[in-house]
This record gives C-alpha cells, sequence and structure tokens, in this order.
C-alpha cells in the first residue's frame, strides 16, 4: 500500500510539473487575474489527485482541464465582471502594441458570459475541436455552436468599437 | 481569407500572446497539493465508502427527470454516457429552494425515487428551470432506515426516514449562509431536507456531513445514534454517535448548527452561543469533556459576570459529561474549569483551539 502510495505521488508530483503552466495560462484567461488563476489550477490539481487512480493513462491533463473548466472558485465570481490584468514586464524590448494586445483580449473575454468565456479559451486557445469543448463543459456539440458564435459576435464589435474609439 | 477567419486568427493570437505573459507559478509546493489531496481522499473515502461502488452509475438521471438533457462526463472516458430509460418512479418531488439576492435565483430540485429488489431505493437528483447546467444524477442503494447525503452544486439533500423532524448540515470547509426546504416524499415514507450554500459549490466544501433528528431530539447519523442533553431549562445538547460532532440548540432555530464542531479527544470543545433575552444578551458557555466533571465553574479573565446557572450533565451511554454556563451580558473569552476524575482541574476557553 505505501508503495502504490509513493508510486501515485510520484507520478502526481511529476504530472503538477509538467501541467501546470499550461493549466495556469487556460485559467488566467479563464479569470482574468494571477492570484484567481492559481486558486483554481490549485483546487483543479487537489480534485485530480483525489481521483488519480481512476484517471487512464495520457488523459490526466484533459481530465485536470475539464475539472478546471467546470470549477467555480469563490475568487472567480467576487471578480466576475471585472478583470484584474497584471503589470506588463519591465522589459525595454517589450512592445506596447502586443501589450496592449494581451490586455485587451483579456478584458474583452471578462465581460462575456462564463460559459461563452470558457468555449473561447478552449475553442481558441487550447485548440479544441467542437466535440472535445462540448465533452469538456459537459454540453451539446449545437450548444458549443451557438455560444461559440454569440461569443465571437460579441467579441468581434467589441474589437471594431475599440479600433474605432482609437481613431 | 475571409473577415471571419481574419478575426478567429486575430483573437488566437491575442490569446496566444495574453497566456504567454501570464504566470506559470502555482503558489504553493507540490508537496502542499499532496498533503490536502490526501486528507480530501481519506475524508471522502470514509464518508462515502457506502456508496463507492455505486460510483459507476452516477450521473445519468438529468434525462430521466426530464430536466437538461446534458450528459454527465466520466473522468478519462470519451465513450457516449449510458442512459437509462424509466417509465415511472416510486416517488418524485419538486423541491422550490430560495436562492440570495439576483446573482443566485430560487432553483426546483427534482428528486425521484425508484424501488431496488433489494428493498433499497434508487434515487434521481437534478436541477430543472434553472440556467445552471445541471449535475444531476443517480444513485442506488439507499437504505430508508439510514438516509443519504446527495450533492448537486450548490444544493445538498438529506434524505432521512419520514420520522426525522430536524436536520443539520455542516462541513470543514466553509458553506457560508446555509437554507434548508423540508419536502416528504410518502410514498416511500422519506423526508428531504434540502440545503442550499449561499453559491459555494457544496462539493467543493466537502466533505459534507449531516445528521438527521428523531423526535426525542436524538442526533442520527450513519444510521446509528447519539445522545442527547438536555439542562433544566430545556436546551438541548447533542453528540453523535462517532463523538465527532456535537451541537447545542439556539434560540433562532431548533439545531445549532454554527455550534457543531468537531469532538477533540482530549477535551472536547466549547462555544459561546448569544442569545437575545429581552434588553439583555444571555451567553450560553458549554463544553462536552471525554471524563467525569464536577466543581464546574465559568471565569472571565477576573472580571465579575454574574453567571445564572452551570450544570454539568452526564452524556448518556457515553461517559462523557456536558457543561453549560448561563452568563447575563457581553462576555469575552469565557473560561469553564472543573474537577475531572483524576482530581485535578481542567479548563477551556471559548474559541481556543485545545
Amino acid at each position: 500500500m505505501a508503495t502504490d502510495r509513493l508510486a501515485r505521488d510520484a507520478a502526481f508530483t511529476a504530472f503538477v510539473h509538467e501541467a501546470t503552466p499550461s493549466l495556469m495560462r487556460s485559467a488566467t484567461l479563464l479569470t482574468g487575474s494571477t492570484h484567481a488563476a492559481q486558486e483554481l489550477v490549485q483546487a483543479s490539481l487537489v480534485k485530480a489527485y483525489t481521483a488519480w487512480h481512476r484517471i487512464e493513462p495520457g488523459t490526466a491533463l484533459a481530465y485536470t482541464r475539464r475539472i478546471l473548466v467546470n470549477q467555480r472558485t469563490d475568487a472567480w465570481r467576487r471578480t466576475k465582471g471585472e478583470v484584474s490584468v497584471e503589470s506588463p514586464p519591465d522589459r525595454a524590448t517589450t512592445d506596447p502594441s502586443t501589450v496592449e494586445d494581451r490586455d485587451r483580449v483579456v478584458r474583452l473575454l471578462a465581460r462575456l458570459p462564463e460559459q461563452q468565456r470558457k468555449v473561447v479559451v478552449l475553442r481558441y486557445y487550447t485548440d479544441l475541436s467542437e466535440r472535445a469543448t462540448a465533452d469538456a463543459l459537459g454540453l451539446s456539440v449545437s450548444a458549443v455552436k451557438s455560444l461559440t458564435h454569440r461569443a465571437m459576435t460579441t467579441l468581434r464589435t467589441a474589437y471594431v468599437n475599440e479600433q474605432e474609439d482609437a481613431r | 481569407m475571409n473577415p471571419t477567419d481574419s478575426f478567429e486568427d486575430l483573437l488566437r493570437a491575442d490569446l496566444a500572446s495574453a497566456a504567454s505573459t501570464a504566470s506559470t507559478d502555482l503558489g504553493v509546493p507540490v508537496d502542499s497539493l499532496l498533503h490536502d489531496g490526501r486528507r480530501q481522499r481519506r475524508r471522502h473515502h470514509a464518508l462515502w465508502a457506502a456508496a463507492a461502488a455505486c460510483v459507476a452509475t452516477v450521473a445519468v438521471g438529468v434525462g430521466v427527470l426530464g430536466g437538461t438533457d446534458h450528459s454527465a462526463d466520466r473522468p478519462g472516458s470519451t465513450s457516449d454516457p449510458v442512459v437509462t430509460t424509466v417509465s415511472a418512479f416510486d416517488a418524485r418531488v419538486d423541491v422550490r429552494v430560495p436562492g440570495n439576492g439576483p446573482a443566485q435565483p430560487s432553483l426546483t430540485e427534482r428528486i425521484a425515487l425508484t424501488r431496488e429488489a433489494s428493498g433499497t431505493y434508487r434515487v434521481w437528483m437534478g436541477q430543472i428551470g434553472s440556467p445552471r447546467l445541471s449535475s444531476g444524477g443517480g444513485m442506488g442503494g439507499l437504505d430508508p432506515a439510514r438516509g443519504q447525503l446527495l450533492t448537486d452544486g450548490d444544493v445538498a439533500v438529506l434524505l432521512a426516514p419520514a420520522s426525522a423532524v430536524e436536520a443539520v448540515l455542516w462541513s470543514v470547509g466553509d458553506l457560508g449562509a446555509v437554507t434548508h426546504v423540508v419536502a416528504d416524499l410518502p410514498e416511500v415514507a422519506l423526508r428531504a431536507f434540502v440545503f442550499r450554500s449561499d453559491g459555494r459549490s457544496v462539493d467543493t466544501a466537502a466533505p459534507l456531513e449531516s445528521a438527521w433528528f428523531r423526535a426525542d431530539g436524538t442526533p442520527v447519523t450513519g444510521g446509528r445514534d447519539g445522545s442527547v442533553v438536555r439542562f433544566s431549562d430545556g436546551q438541548r445538547l447533542w453528540v453523535t454517535a462517532d463523538g465527532g460532532h456535537f451541537g447545542l440548540d439556539d434560540v433562532g432555530g431548533p439545531v445549532a448548527g454554527g455550534a457543531s464542531a468537531p469532538l477533540h479527544e482530549a477535551l472536547g470543545g466549547a462555544s459561546a452561543v448569544g442569545r437575545p433575552d429581552g434588553s439583555t444578551t444571555v451567553w450560553t458557555v458549554f463544553a462536552v469533556v471525554r471524563d467525569s466533571a464536577h466543581d464546574a465553574t465559568v471565569d472571565f479573565g477576573g472580571a465579575v459576570v454574574p453567571v445564572t446557572r452551570i450544570e454539568s450533565l452526564p452524556v448518556p451511554g457515553t461517559g462523557w459529561t456536558a457543561i453549560r454556563g448561563v452568563v447575563r451580558g457581553q462576555v469575552d473569552s469565557p473560561r469553564l474549569s472543573w474537577t475531572g476524575s483524576d482530581g485535578r482541574r481542567h479548563e477551556f476557553v471559548a474559541g481556543r483551539t485545545n
């Protein structure tokens, strides 16, 4: 039993090191805040650990991402509708336009309803297919298509408006 | 490239840019996650041992219940979900559960049961009329005499025998403000106590535990009767059968959920419960001691505070003693002290971890 636990913990530890960057990036897009993202990823990993024996080899990241996108943290709820954008790195090589683009997409994502935001992140950042996105969120493919359409319409309008405001 | 493709490309680029500058620091060491994970596993196993065999059948109930058609997923599985069709239920009830303002609208929780050949029941549960995705599902093997706690989002349902008059829910995690509604399922002689947290998922506050109470005030957990003590004014102190939890009736309700706390091995626990009594606040200070106790006193750091009553009574069948002091006036850090069977004085300070 002790040997089993040691093996399980070793495998899980390796998985945490491997998966954390990817999960943190997705969580940051979903929450708009590093702190909320950390809480979300920590909680998701703990849940994944409790189910580790049920996770099929090679599916741990997809399974944990599924937990992540289906979980709502208190911090996330408290900041819903708001967005806390981290300060840009203090580097001379930073391209200001890149920072603006990054802040813009995080800010606009935060305006979307939660399910639309999740769909956008899974489809256009994680590059999941409609089927895989539907599986991750427990939705039908048609629901994913509908959410995607509404989110993209909103985002496209927001992008255009921001461009016009900038002129 | 059409305009849609252009915008999708732009969005992908912006998302990738934003993600590339995101912190990848988890914020805690992996050991901390392992510690939390092990603790949750232990509690989960203890709480759900009886139900573990049924987990594989969970989550096919929503379609059966006539709610949303979202199929539930099993971890690591990409196969189509199993769909079960049940033509009739032996009992079904829709419970309207109030929310907590615009951010958490009211919802209707549907609970349905079918009788199994073994004399147990299969339970289906899901939310209807809610924009939120339902996580409803089914679980078999419900023994009506023992009851069962089931969860669905921010809702937890304790199915208890129809004779249950009260119930309480508690958690190591923070459930926030919890309201509850009672609904009867007379066809199957069960009563549903439907609890709702203030918006947080009850699963994330796990492990959840619950007790229901017989008409004489006895708490029942896992089919086992606990113990109850009534002080001279009728106030009840209850202890679960495993000694894991206790509570004191509060003026606001028959069960002091806020006074529930794990019993400590050596001392027990204590709490001060404020009770409005006209213009005077009455504080009740109590402890459960895993020992006999006599010559109990209440002390407030030297302050002169009149103690209306102090009583110490044996908790039937446990070998423990319940001590309670009723004090007039606002007090800080009430300290209970008593002489134990070893002849030495012991003390408990409310609010201090012993």
